[in-house]
C-alpha cells in the first residue's frame, strides 16, 4: 500500500481546502497522516456518516437525488 | 468486529494475499490523500478477470468453520451481479459485509470498468491506491460536491509533483495560468487534445474563462447523467420482471454463494443487458444528448460548447 507520504503544500492549497470544505477539514488536512486517520477514526466511532444514513452509495456514479 | 478503517484494510489486504488486482478509489482514497469525506465505505476499482477469485474469496471468508464466518450480502441497490461479464459492460455490484456478531455494516462497492476511466490505465496506479488523476476522473459526476475535491486532488499533483496532467482537472483560474504558462508547446498540444479549455487560457479573461469552466463542467455533468440512466433504465426492468416472476425479498437472507447464483441466473433470464454500451451508435448518441442539455441549460451557443468540449474517448471511454 501506497501511504500518500504527506507533502509539503503552500499556504495557498490550504487557502483553497477552507475555501471549499471549511476551516475544520483545512486543519485536519495539515496533519500528519498518523494524526489524520486517529481523529477519524474518532468520528467514525462516535458519529454516523452521510452513507450511513443513505440507501445510495454516494460514488455510484452521481446524481443529485442521491446524497 | 471491526472499526470502518479497520475494516477497510483488512478487506485491502486480504484482497492483495489472494492476488486480486485492485485499487482503492473515490471517497476512502480521497481520506488517504488528506481530503476529508464524511465516509465510512470503501469503493474499489478490481480487474475484471479477477472478480472470480473475489467471489470465491468472499466465498471463503463466509464459511462459518474453515472460513472467518462473516455474513456478506448484496444491498438493495440497483447493480450487477459480481461477474467479469457485467463489470466489463460498465456495472457495478453492491455488497455490505458483516464481520462479527456486533459488527456495523460495512459497505463495499466494486467497479470493473469505472466511468470515465480508459480500461486498464488505472492499473498503473502504484500500490493499492488510486493516483489522484483516476480519482479526480472519476469524481466527475453530476453531484456538485465532488467537484472542489476534484480540483483539491489535482492543485495536490501541482504542489507536490508539479505533474502536468493536474491540468486536466484543476478549475483553480489562478493556478491553471501559472500551470500552463510553464509548459512547452508539445505539453500544451497534448494536454488541450484531452481538455480544450485550456487552449482559452491564452485568449480569455477571468470572468470568460469562469463561464468556460462552468460549461465544461456542465457537459461533465450531463453526459455522465444520460449515461447513467441508460443503466438505471436497464436494471430498472429487469428488476420489474424478476419481481413479477419470483424475486421476493431481495437481498434475500441466504449466504453470499447462494445469491451469487441466484442473482446471475435472474440476470441471464430477465435479461440484464451486460454490456449496455456496447453499441457505438449508442455511445455517440448519449454524447449528443448530454450537448444538447448542456446547450440549453446554459444557455451556451454551438461554437462556445465546441471550445470545451472534450473528446467522446475522453468522457465515454
Amino acid at each position: 500500500m501506497n501511504i500518500p507520504i504527506d507533502p509539503r503544500y503552500p499556504e495557498s492549497y490550504f487557502e483553497i481546502l477552507a475555501r471549499d470544505f471549511g476551516q475544520e477539514k483545512a486543519d485536519w488536512a495539515r496533519l500528519p497522516y498518523a494524526e489524520r486517520m486517529k481523529e477519524l477514526a474518532w468520528y467514525h466511532a462516535h458519529f454516523n456518516t452521510p452513507d450511513d444514513l443513505s440507501l445510495w452509495p454516494a460514488e455510484l456514479d452521481g446524481g443529485v437525488d442521491r446524497p | 468486529m471491526s472499526s470502518a478503517l479497520e475494516f477497510y484494510h483488512l478487506f485491502r489486504d486480504a484482497m492483495a494475499e489472494h492476488g486480486i488486482r485492485f485499487v482503492l478509489t473515490s471517497g476512502m482514497a480521497c481520506v488517504e490523500y488528506g481530503l476529508q469525506q464524511g465516509t465510512k465505505y470503501t469503493d474499489w476499482i478490481v480487474d475484471p478477470e479477477d472478480l472470480d477469485k473475489l467471489v470465491a474469496m468472499l466465498c471463503e471468508f463466509e464459511r462459518g468453520l474453515s472460513g472467518k464466518n462473516w455474513r456478506i450480502s448484496y444491498r438493495n441497490l440497483f447493480g450487477a451481479p459480481l461477474d467479469a461479464r457485467f463489470h466489463l459492460g460498465g456495472w457495478t455490484t453492491h455488497l455490505a459485509i458483516w464481520d462479527g456478531a456486533e459488527s456495523p455494516e460495512h459497505h463495499l462497492d466494486f467497479f470493473g470498468r469505472p466511468p470515465r476511466i480508459i480500461p486498464g490505465t488505472w492499473l498503473k496506479s502504484t500500490g493499492h491506491l488510486a493516483s489522484r488523476d483516476i480519482v479526480a476522473r472519476m469524481k466527475k459526476t453530476d453531484r456538485a460536491k465532488d467537484w472542489p475535491i476534484v480540483n483539491a486532488l489535482a492543485a495536490q499533483d501541482w504542489f507536490a509533483e508539479r505533474r502536468t496532467d493536474s491540468l486536466l482537472h484543476l478549475t483553480e483560474i489562478q493556478l491553471l495560468r501559472e500551470a500552463w504558462g510553464s509548459l512547452d508547446a508539445s505539453q500544451r498540444r497534448k494536454l488541450s487534445s484531452e481538455r480544450p479549455l485550456l487552449t482559452l487560457l491564452d485568449s480569455q479573461d477571468d470572468l470568460r474563462l469562469e463561464r468556460s469552466l462552468l460549461l465544461e463542467r456542465a457537459l461533465w455533468e450531463n453526459v455522465n447523467r444520460e449515461r447513467y440512466l441508460i443503466y438505471q433504465s436497464n436494471w430498472k426492468s429487469f428488476y420489474r420482471s424478476w419481481q413479477q416472476d419470483e424475486v421476493g425479498t431481495w437481498p434475500s437472507s441466504q449466504p453470499f454463494a447462494v445469491q451469487h447464483k441466484r442473482v446471475l441466473e435472474a440476470s441471464a433470464k430477465h435479461g440484464l443487458t451486460p454490456q449496455p454500451f456496447a453499441k457505438e451508435s449508442l455511445r455517440q448518441e448519449i454524447f449528443e444528448r448530454g450537448k444538447e442539455r448542456t446547450k440549453s441549460l446554459i444557455h451556451a451557443s454551438a461554437e462556445e460548447l465546441q471550445s470545451v468540449a472534450m473528446p467522446i474517448d475522453i468522457v465515454l471511454p
